[in-house]
């Protein structure tokens, strides 16, 4: 039965995409509400790919999906983190971020090609994600006034990926020699590790949803 | 290679175990930090709430001796004006047109200073009026009222007039910190002598006062009324961050020194 197949990393990715269409169609920011589409090309390609290749065994190799895939996902990430950072500089550091990652992008393109996982623009973003996580918590200690942060959805996804990121710093930077390993000795380490890190990130996520749609609801009933 | 693979795995393991910790850690710590925040603005919040109730209740403290010191101004002062004018006014004979003339003349002499005395009394009550022109004009013309009932020798040492620096709370606070240590030596202290300086060193403002009158025990009179007169003071001046020395033995007189963080 190809159902008992499917990963956690892709139930949990549906589960968040459709609590993000429940949650969060009339999300106020409105920039939270650009999760919706992200979240459909998300687990559209990741669905596809376990479709065509576990389900149907066309053995068709998705890498260049994933690769093209990963220009949106680093734009998106950037852009919620400088939604997120009350900070004066951040619109510079997302834009050196950007031009770094899409640097390191092309390089990985040019020398590898477009067929293999960009594994250094993969782990250029975990960092880059650590350091803009932690940019975020560093301007929750500059304001002055305190607020419920448990409350607070841009701290549930910074936390996600924050715990996300930090953890498959290593996975990504290994990336080649744990799939060379993994087929060796038939455990699928980064599988688990990934998975795991899926469902506590999306996890992490749908928690935010909850937040900003808790807003919503609190504003509608002062209103 | 089976044996490298495992101890590879493990070394992966373990790496992202650690960078996980980390990441967990730093989560904990940033909504510690976060709660401990709180908790500090929330005892800032009741502290100053704790801070307005003391000041209202100071004020109404104030309010109440202002309210005695209009009773007895009104009733020893300007009540006696009144009824010697009303006595005055009473005895006129019409028939004597020269007794009456000055007896008009009298009358109208007590009137007018009815009218200043009721206009003092406006100026001393009207505490931020006076406040606005200065802490040192507000004390020197506190320190004017004073001198005018010719009962004491008053010196009063002035640097702060010309003074560019206000703070309007505080100087309203010192100001009746200052009506409410000449009220005690008016009613307890006997004095002939008073000693009054005023100055500003390095953002501390110092007020002092001395008098020569029958002083008091200090110790056991701050434990025989600890709610009274001088508790109010150090309460009063504690709401300013400053403090206040009273040094008093029977017989020597009285002498308190107040500093306060200024402005």
């Amino acid at each position: 039965m190809w159902l008992a197949k499917i990963p956690f990393s892709i139930i949990a990715e549906w589960m968040c995409f459709i609590a993000s269409i429940l949650l969060i169609r009339q999300a106020s920011p409105k920039f939270w509400k650009w999760f919706i589409p992200y979240l459909a090309i998300t687990v559209a390609i990741e669905s596809f790919s376990f479709f065509v290749n576990r389900v149907l065994h066309f053995g068709l190799y998705t890498q260049w999906l994933y690769n093209l895939f990963f220009l949106i996902y680093m734009v998106f990430h950037i852009y919620i983190f400088y939604q997120i950072i009350a900070l004066p500089f951040i619109k510079n550091v997302g834009r050196v971020c950007l031009l770094l990652l899409i640097g390191c992008y092309i390089w990985d393109w040019n020398s590898k090609g477009f067929n293999v996982s960009f594994s250094t623009a993969n782990t250029l973003f975990n960092g880059v994600m650590i350091v803009l996580s932690i940019l975020y918590f560093y301007s929750l200690f500059q304001e002055e006034e305190p607020r419920d942060i448990l409350k607070e959805p841009a701290f549930w996804f910074v936390t996600g990926c924050l715990v996300f990121y930090a953890t498959s710093t290593c996975v990504s930077a290994f990336f080649d020699e744990i799939v060379a390993y993994s087929k060796k000795n038939n455990f699928p380490l980064r599988y688990v590790i990934m998975n795991f890190l899926n469902i506590i990130m999306y996890g992490c996520w749908i928690k935010s949803f909850l937040c900003l749609y808790r807003d919503r609801a609190f504003s509608r009933q002062l209103y | 290679m089976p044996l490298q693979g495992s101890g590879f795995f493990k070394a992966i393991i373990l790496i992202s175990l650690v960078f996980f910790l980390v990441a967990v850690g730093l989560i904990f710590l940033v909504i510690i930090h976060n709660q401990r925040k709180k908790l500090h603005a929330k005892e800032k919040l009741s502290m100053n709430q704790k801070f307005e109730s003391e000041l209202l209740k100071t004020q109404i403290e104030v309010q109440e001796q202002t309210m005695q010191t209009i009773a007895a101004d009104l009733h020893d002062n300007i009540g006696q004006l009144l009824s010697l004018t009303t006595l005055t006014l009473s005895s006129i004979n019409l028939a004597n047109q020269q007794k009456a003339e000055k007896k008009v003349n009298d009358s109208l002499a007590l009137v007018n200073k009815s009218i200043q005395e009721l206009r003092e009394l406006a100026k001393l009550l009207h505490g931020e009026q006076i406040v606005a022109l200065g802490l040192g004009h507000a004390l020197q013309q506190e320190c004017d009222w004073l001198q005018r009932t010719r009962t004491y020798q008053l010196h009063f040492n002035n640097q702060l007039t010309g003074l560019n620096l206000n703070s309007p709370n505080k100087d309203l606070i010192v100001l009746r910190l200052l009506q409410e240590i000449f009220n005690n030596i008016i009613k307890h202290a006997q004095a002939k002598h008073i000693d009054v300086e005023a100055n500003l060193n390095n953002g501390m403002l110092q007020l002092s006062v001395k008098e020569d009158g029958i002083g008091f025990d200090y110790e056991s009179m701050k434990k025989a009324s600890p709610g009274m007169g001088l508790a109010s003071l150090q309460k009063r001046i504690a709401l300013i961050n400053g403090n206040i020395n009273i040094y008093s033995e029977p017989k020597m007189g009285t002498s308190i020194t107040i500093e306060i963080p200024y402005p």
